[in-house]
């Protein structure tokens, strides 16, 4: 039995009848590790102490048998950007390399007190900046279905660790898609839980009111166990609650005008989608979003001026690494602009140009404004529909290298993803199927957004989504 | 237009150092950046008043309890500064010399 292809559930039934061990597991997925990671790329680290935290959870299942708690000894992998506390993080930057966490996320904390068994740390876009894992100061990380082109990103290691049955489940972060949009590309499920579901404490933040925790695995039950074991209100992140609405899924809005921008091919998966949905008895009916084109560019005001004062902490005095310059200004312009990355760079001044004097009008607070606007376009079209679908990304993972020296290419890969972000709501990739390039079938994402505080509702919704498929 | 010397103003006030060929490049990238941000103005135009967009900060005060004692976790908080001397983070001085500028 090959213990790197099965299900969370499967190893937790598994592991309660004895049919083997987590430490059996847990070897499993490190010589998988072992044999694909040098070319894949999706850990900066794999954790030297695995086995024994896979021992300490057998001892745990011995003593507790059917009552462990559900992820105990299940192997998961966790995104350089979560803490855990005495383990490195870096963010995948140059600028903490060498820093250890000294304390731990909530996130990981409650994935410890199941007794979960942390693999390792992967590999993202350097502070999450990016949609294909490149811009990390590590080195690329591989697409498992296709080695030549990106996993996307930013949590591009995690949905890797994932596919490539490196993990059986990831914990990643989405600022605009960063769970879902590499999820969708590596044929992977990759849900955003409503902005508050889950305790930021502990992530190193991006964007503050976009950032969200959640989980990338290989069916949505999985990710559904992993949200439940990481969800709830945080008295250290005063932004989080333990709201759960209820609403059925019913009907499902696409909005007016998605195909613009989606290759041919994959609009076609979409549709075919849709036509399958609506065979089971659920109302497809079109919304109107007029302000879902701005999204983009309302996001692209508001992150980067997020990330500039977020990245200010990161001058070479409290963190990583320092380089030395003639007086304490000249240390901090030599630490930032000799260990930063361009993208990073690149949203730094937008951030800082965008929140300038004379411009902060123009930019920063008409994103707002959009915001808002955004936020009430979704507010009525959740009125007449439970959720709104379009594919996750308009195109499959791209080649390597393809388009990192053009970043409006690159943020277009989110076009789909962002809007949940901007308006907090909980959002989910499932698996659609392939497309076809250069004769290799790369997967492609069905993506449902709904209302905030109805995750619960959208998790068994995407569920009934992903037993249409099997 | 964004020119080189704009970039280097806004390197300046993000204490970034920036080279020339990199702020060349940057120059032409965040020109395109803005141009297409700029089409935000459209939405916003839609927008209803106020601050709130669903979920807006709002301020939110915890009950003052479960503090930790001060410098409790000074020592694991320091062993990851670059440098640190004494119980302190340890920089360059500023004052006296030409460091006031920051």
């Amino acid at each position: 039995m090959d213990l790197t292809t099965i299900t969370i559930a499967e190893i937790a039934a598994g592991l309660r009848a004895k049919k083997f061990s987590s430490r059996q597991v847990t070897q499993a997925y490190l010589d998988r590790a072992a044999a694909e990671n040098p070319s894949l790329n999706a850990y900066l680290e794999v954790f030297a102490d695995a086995l024994a935290q896979a021992d300490a959870a057998d001892a745990r299942l011995a003593a507790l048998g059917d009552a462990a708690p559900a992820l105990c000894g299940v192997p998961v992998s966790i995104k350089d950007n979560i803490l855990v506390a005495d383990r490195k993080v870096s963010a995948a930057s140059k600028i903490l390399e060498g820093y250890r966490a000294p304390y731990s996320s909530t996130v990981a904390e409650k994935l410890l007190a199941q007794g979960a068994v942390l693999l390792g740390r992967t590999n993202m876009d350097e502070f999450a900046m990016g949609a294909s894992t490149e811009t990390s100061a590590y080195g690329v990380t591989r697409n498992p279905v296709a080695p030549d082109r990106v996993p996307g990103g930013s949590s591009g290691g995690a949905a890797a660790s994932v596919a490539g049955r490196l993990a059986v489940a990831a914990l990643g972060s989405d600022t605009g898609g960063s769970i879902r949009q590499p999820a969708a590309m590596c044929g992977a499920v990759g849900f955003k839980p409503t902005y508050g579901a889950v305790s930021r404490y502990g992530l190193i933040a991006m964007a503050s009111s976009f950032d969200q925790i959640g989980p990338i695995a290989r069916t949505v039950a999985d990710a559904k166990t992993v949200f439940d074991a990481i969800r709830g209100k945080d008295g250290r992140d005063l932004t989080t609650d333990a709201k759960a609405e209820a609403r059925e899924v019913k009907t499902v809005g696409v909005p007016k005008g998605w195909e613009s921008g989606v290759d041919a091919d994959v609009a076609e998966r979409f549709r075919a989608s849709l036509a399958r949905l609506e065979a089971t008895g659920v109302a497809i009916r079109e919304v109107e979003l007029p302000t879902l084109a701005s999204a983009l560019a309302c996001y692209y005001i508001l992150v980067p001026a997020e990330v500039s004062s977020n990245m200010a902490r990161f001058d070479g005095v409290k963190f990583g690494r320092r380089v030395e310059g003639k007086d304490l200004l000249d240390t901090y312009k030599k630490t930032r602009g000799g260990l930063l990355g361009e993208e990073v760079k690149r949203r730094i001044l937008i951030g800082t140009y965008a929140l300038s004097k004379g411009y902060a009008d123009q930019y920063y607070r008409t994103a707002l404004a959009a915001r808002r606007a955004i936020a009430a376009d979704f507010a009525r079209a959740f009125e007449t529909v439970d959720a709104i679908a379009t594919p996750t990304s308009p195109f499959p993972a791209w080649k390597l290298g393809e388009k990192i020296e053009d970043p409006l290419a690159m943020y277009a890969a989110d076009i789909f993803t962002v809007a949940a972000n901007v308006i907090g709501a909980p959002a989910i990739s499932v698996p659609d199927g392939a497309v076809a390039r250069d004769g290799v079938a790369l997967p492609t994402g069905f993506h449902l957004v709904s209302p905030r505080w109805t995750d619960d509702a959208l998790l068994s919704f995407a569920e009934k989504f992903e037993s249409l498929g099997r | 237009v964004i020119t080189e010397a704009d970039i280097q103003r806004l390197a300046e006030l993000s204490r970034m150092e920036i080279g020339a060929d990199e702020a060349a490049r940057l120059a032409k990238d965040v020109e395109g950046i803005l141009g297409f941000v700029g089409q935000v103005k459209e939405a916003a135009a839609a927008a209803p008043g106020g601050v709130d967009y669903g979920f807006a900060p709002v301020d939110t005060l915890r009950a003052d309890d479960g503090v930790e004692p001060a410098g409790q976790n000074r020592d694991a908080l320091l062993a990851e500064a670059p440098k640190a001397r004494d119980g302190f983070v340890e920089v360059q001085k500023v004052l006296g010399g030409r460091g006031g500028e920051a």
